[in-house]
Parts: structure tokens; sequence; C-alpha cells
């Protein structure tokens, strides 16, 4: 049973005469219980599906099933708020910087249920213990705290409702390697004892192989490749796929929005083993089991 | 050295503010008391040196009157009477802060009248009625400014906030309010509502309408920063969290603008200040005999008048002196709260 799936999301941004597709048809299914990677190079849309997901961002068609139910509809509106909940890249603007931590705690806990201050401690104490934070950074403000313990706040934050999934909107990419590895094992030891699903977004194919179980690997507003992790990071199918995992898009050159072609592949243009018929459309490859590309190459 | 002049300035605004709180202890007559016989009587003279007693004491010399050929009054010293300036003495009876009754006052004379500012057509003391009127005047402006910031931040909130057809609207209605010329808005809202309406109540009234005029400019500046500001994941966070738009915006959109609504609100203060001045001078406001410092002036309003009993434009010199230290405080506080910024 998926926590979470969506059908044919579509976003496009209308910029005057210009179009962008950030996301073009996407279909994504979070599994209950595990971590699901979403991966690619900036700007290819991870961010607006996450806030796709949130409904920060309002779908130009497609639909997002969230429990098995719509999340479009403004009645669903209460479940996304309850229990979906992200943590962002930059923990530095994550945390009002006018609030304590405790007031940040304490206000989101006290959204779905009225709380004394006193009797909040209790909850609030045992979510810091959960992000292994000590009690003495409660009355700080977030610039007297450093980033790896503002991320583990907003990792508590985000799980002191108990929310069901969380998006992890490339939660370590603003942190050093030391910290980004201790925040990576929290939220690997977060998942094995609360069974929380969670929605890693990241760029970076070795962190994704390392925390997450299935993943989706986009370019350009369309999923190109999914399946799990281990299979994808061994075996990958789609060219795109190969080079994140070499990461070695600096070597290629990087293009404007505009060279993406209108119809076909969107990777056309890089692709270095492209073919006349990618031009037209791609085609779904299953490989093994659950793990699948959209690419001709494997006719 | 702009830190020392800011300083200097909230120091007189605070006299200014005390000594209006507490004006009837300052003052040595009651505002609406007439005095038919001391017409227009200029600023008395006030005497240091004692030459009888060998001592150096303010006193007072008695006056004469004549009346010249056009009947206008002439006053002079009289020599032959000199009258001490007591401290502390016995007058009119008044509550302090409306609570407990007390009949000193910080000066007055022994006998006979002393006018420090002169006095008016009736013969009032236009030292006493300017501090009475900076009571109405002085607040006009904090409350008015308290006032209309409240409803500036909501809509500037709001507006900047949700964004789209909401802001829009709001934006639109702004524009209409500020589109405008504030002065005949002001005219043609005063003339909306009946001209005999007891003195709080006009009081009231104008409070209101000058707030309603001083909203618009405020919100569109909270406006601009609320949109800078809801696009910061702090605010996202609330919002996946479940935080409702109100909330959203009172607790973590508008406190962020407050430094900038701080030294708004204090360089506003002058026009509502100045506004009343001008629905008062205007007769529109403030009705006789209350005083504010906007009416005082009234009286000063025909060249004839002021050229001969310029004493009757005080008033004005008050208002300007209050207006300056406002922006003086302002300017400062801006320079304070964010040194790098130069113009708002």
């Amino acid at each position: 049973m998926n926590l979470l799936h969506t059908q044919g999301l579509k976003v496009y941004f209308r910029h005057k005469e210009k179009t962008v597709k950030a996301l073009d048809g996407v279909d994504i299914f979070l599994a209950k219980g595990i971590t699901t990677a979403l991966a690619g190079e900036s700007g290819c849309g991870k961010t607006t599906l996450a806030r796709t997901i949130l409904r920060f961002q309002e779908p130009c068609s497609g639909k997002i099933y969230f429990q098995g139910k719509d999340i479009a509809l403004n009645q669903n509106l209460y479940l996304v708020r309850k229990n979906i909940q992200i943590v962002f890249q930059n923990p530095f603007l994550s945390l009002d910087p006018r609030y304590t931590v405790f007031a940040s705690l304490y206000e989101t806990l006290g959204v779905f249920k009225r709380m004394k201050k006193r009797e909040s401690k209790f909850f609030i104490n045992q979510i810091l213990r959960d992000v292994e934070l000590n009690e003495d950074v409660l009355y700080r403000y977030p610039h007297q705290l450093s980033g790896g313990q503002i991320q583990r706040v907003c990792i508590g934050r985000s799980l002191i409702n108990h929310s069901a999934l969380v998006i992890l909107d490339e939660p370590t990419s603003s942190l050093d390697i030391t910290t980004s590895s201790k925040i990576i094992r929290l939220l690997e030891r977060l998942q094995q004892d609360k069974a929380i699903t969670f929605l890693f977004i990241s760029h970076n194919l070795k962190l994704i192989k390392r925390i997450s179980q299935f993943c989706f690997i986009m370019y350009y507003g369309k999923i190109v490749e999914a399946g799990p992790t281990d299979l994808v990071y061994n075996k990958p199918l789609h060219p795109y796929t190969k080079l994140l995992k070499e990461a070695s898009l600096l070597q290629l050159k990087s293009l404007p929005d505009s060279e993406i072609p209108e119809a076909g592949c969107a990777f056309l243009p890089r692709c270095s083993q492209r073919r006349a018929e990618c031009k037209k459309g791609v085609i779904k490859k299953e490989a093994e089991a659950g793990h699948f590309a959209f690419c001709n190459l494997y006719k | 050295m702009r830190s020392k002049l800011g300083i200097s300035a909230l120091v007189g605004l605070g006299l200014l503010y005390l000594s209006v709180i507490f004006a009837p202890f300052f003052s040595p007559y009651p505002y609406d008391e007439d005095d038919v016989l001391n017409s227009y009587c200029p600023p008395t003279r006030i005497h240091w040196v004692d030459v009888k007693d060998r001592k150096i004491t303010p006193y007072i010399y008695g006056r004469t009157v004549t009346v010249d050929k056009y009947y206008r009054r002439i006053y002079r010293e009289d020599k032959t009477k000199s009258y001490r300036i007591k401290f502390f003495t016995r007058g009119f009876k008044y509550k302090i802060l409306g609570l407990w009754e007390f009949e000193r006052h910080l000066f007055g004379a022994e006998e006979g009248k002393v006018f420090l500012l002169g006095a008016d057509l009736k013969g009032r003391d236009i030292f006493s009625r300017i501090l009475y009127g900076g009571r109405i005047s002085l607040s006009i402006g904090l409350i008015g400014a308290s006032i209309s910031f409240f409803i500036g931040l909501l809509v500037g909130g709001a507006s900047g906030y949700f964004g789209g057809r909401v802001d829009n609207l709001l934006m639109r209605l702004c524009e209409m309010v500020m589109m405008v010329p504030s002065f005949y808005l002001m005219l043609a809202l005063r003339a909306s509502f009946p001209p005999n309406l007891s003195s709080s109540q006009v009081y009231l009234l104008i409070v209101v309408i000058l707030s309603f005029i001083g909203w618009a400019s405020t919100a569109r500046i909270i406006r601009g920063m609320a949109i800078s500001l809801r696009e910061n994941e702090f605010i996202y966070a609330a919002k996946a969290a479940g935080l409702g738009h109100f909330k959203i915006i009172v607790r973590h959109i508008l406190p962020h603008t407050f430094s900038y609504a701080l030294v708004a609100i204090v360089l506003s203060i002058p026009s509502y200040i100045l506004g009343e001045a001008a629905l008062s001078l205007l007769g529109l406001g403030i009705q006789e005999p209350q005083a504010s410092w906007g009416n005082l002036l009234s009286s000063a309003m025909g060249i004839v008048n002021i050229r001969l009993y310029p004493w009757i434009l005080t008033p004005g010199l008050f208002i300007l002196v209050t207006v300056v230290c406002f922006n003086v405080i302002g300017e400062t506080l801006r320079d304070f709260l964010d040194p790098k910024r130069k113009i708002l």
C-alpha cells in the first residue's frame, strides 16, 4: 500500500511568452515506512514536486493521493498539514529568528492540540532526545545555534505532531561533511525507531544510495528512471542516471531551459547515445521487477 | 552627533508631554476662565531685582488700561503696585490624573494676573490654554498613529502574504484613499458628520478621520516587506505545520516589520498633529471653549490680529517644536535600527 502517489502531475509556470514545465506528468509513489529518494540536478523540479505535495503550489493538472484521498480537495487540506511535514535545505532560514527553539516547537505542537506550556515540556523534551539535542538549546535563538543543531530542531519540529510523511529537501547540502553524516545517521535511526516515511530529495546519488530504499531520478520535470536504489545505482539504465552517478555534470555544458525539446526525450541534447526515434518520444522499459526507465536504448 | 540630537529631542518631547499631562498644575488659571478686562493683554513682564527689599525675586507690576481712539486697549505697567510671583500657590481646584483633588499650582501672582504668553480676546491666559490644548493635540497624534498603524499592519500584512486577488483589491483600496488629496478627504469626512457634536465626540471623530487617511501609506510599505518575508522558509515551515493564515501573519510576518513600523509611526505623528490643527483652525475640529493648538491658532487668522497681538501665534511655535522633535526622533531611530539604509 502506497502512502502517497501522484498521477500525471503537471505544474507549468508561465512567464510572458515562455512556459517553464517544472513538472511534466510526474507519477511517483511513496511506499509506507521506507525512505524514497528523488534525485536530479538543480532546477529539475524536485522542490516544485515537494511544494506541490505540500499544496504550496497548485498543479495545472494531475492528482495527488495521500492515504487514498485526493489532497487537492480543500476538505483534505487538514490531512496534508497534519501528516506531511518538510525539512528545508537551509536550516538558518527555516526557523523564525525571533522565536526561541522552545517557542517554535511549542507553536507547532499547539496547532493540532491545545496545550499548556508546562504540559508541552514533556513532549518537547522527548522530541529533543529523539533528535539528540541537549535541553539547554531550548531557550536559545536560531542565530545562537550551529547549522547542524538547527537542522536537528527542524527535524524534531517535523516529527513532533507524529506526521506520517516527512519531505527532506536536501537537508544536508548546506552542512559540512561531518555534520551531514551525523544528520544522515540520525535520520536512519529515526526511521528505524518510528517507521516514518521519508521523501529524501537530493542531487547526490551516493547519499541516496546510502539512505534510501527506492528512488526516482528526475530530469527537467520528468521521471527518467525509478527503482530500488541498489539496482538503480549499480545498474543504471538511463544515460542521465549514469551521468549523475559519475557526477560528471560539470563536464557537460549546462543548457538553458529553452533548449529542452518540445517533444520527445528532454535529455536528448545532452545524450551521447541519442537515436532518431528519441525526438518522437520515449518508451518505458522495465528491466527487473520495479526498476524501469524511460529510454529508447533498451528496445 | 545624531544620537545627541535625538536624545535632546526625546527629552524635550518628554517635558512637553509631562507638562501637558499635569497641565492644571503648571497652568496658573483655568483654560476657560474669561476675563474681559484683560482682553488681548500682552505677555506680562516679569521683574527680578527688587530694589526696595534688596532681593532677587520674581515679581510683576500692576496694570493700568487706557483705551485709545480706535477702542484699542493699551496696557501699561503701574510701577506703584508690585506683586510677588509665588510658587506652589493655591488656585483653582483640579484633579491630578483625574484621581486626587489638588489645588496647588506651580506659580501664581499674589494679586493681579500673570500672563506668561499674554491673553486672548476673552482675556484667557494663553499659556494655560496651550497646556490644556496640548492634551488634545499631542494625544491625537499618538492615538491616531497607533490606530492607523494597526489597520496598516493588518491590511499590508494580509495583502502581501496572500498576494493575488486579495492583494490587488486591498492595494486598489489603498490607492483610492491615497489618491484623494488628504485635506479634502478630511474636510469631506468631517462634513459627513453633524456639526453640533460634543467636544469628546469631535475628538473621537478627528482621531478616526485622521487614522482613516493615514493607514494607506503604511499598508503599502508593510505589504512590500510582507511579500519578501512570505518567501522565507520559516513561513513555509509554519504553513506546513498547519498554522492558520492569520497566525502566520501576526506571529511570523508582522514582527519582522516592527522596526520599520516603529520608525514610520514616529515619523507620521506630526501629520496627525498638523491634521488636527488644520481642522480646528477651520473651526471644524475642537470647539471653543475647549482648547487645542489648532483652534488657538484660529484666532490668529486675521493679519490685523497678528500685527497687533503677535503673542497669539505662540501655539504655532509649540506645534513647530513638537513636529521637529518627532521628526528628529524618527530619523534617529531609523539610523539606530538600520545604519546602512539611507532611504526608507
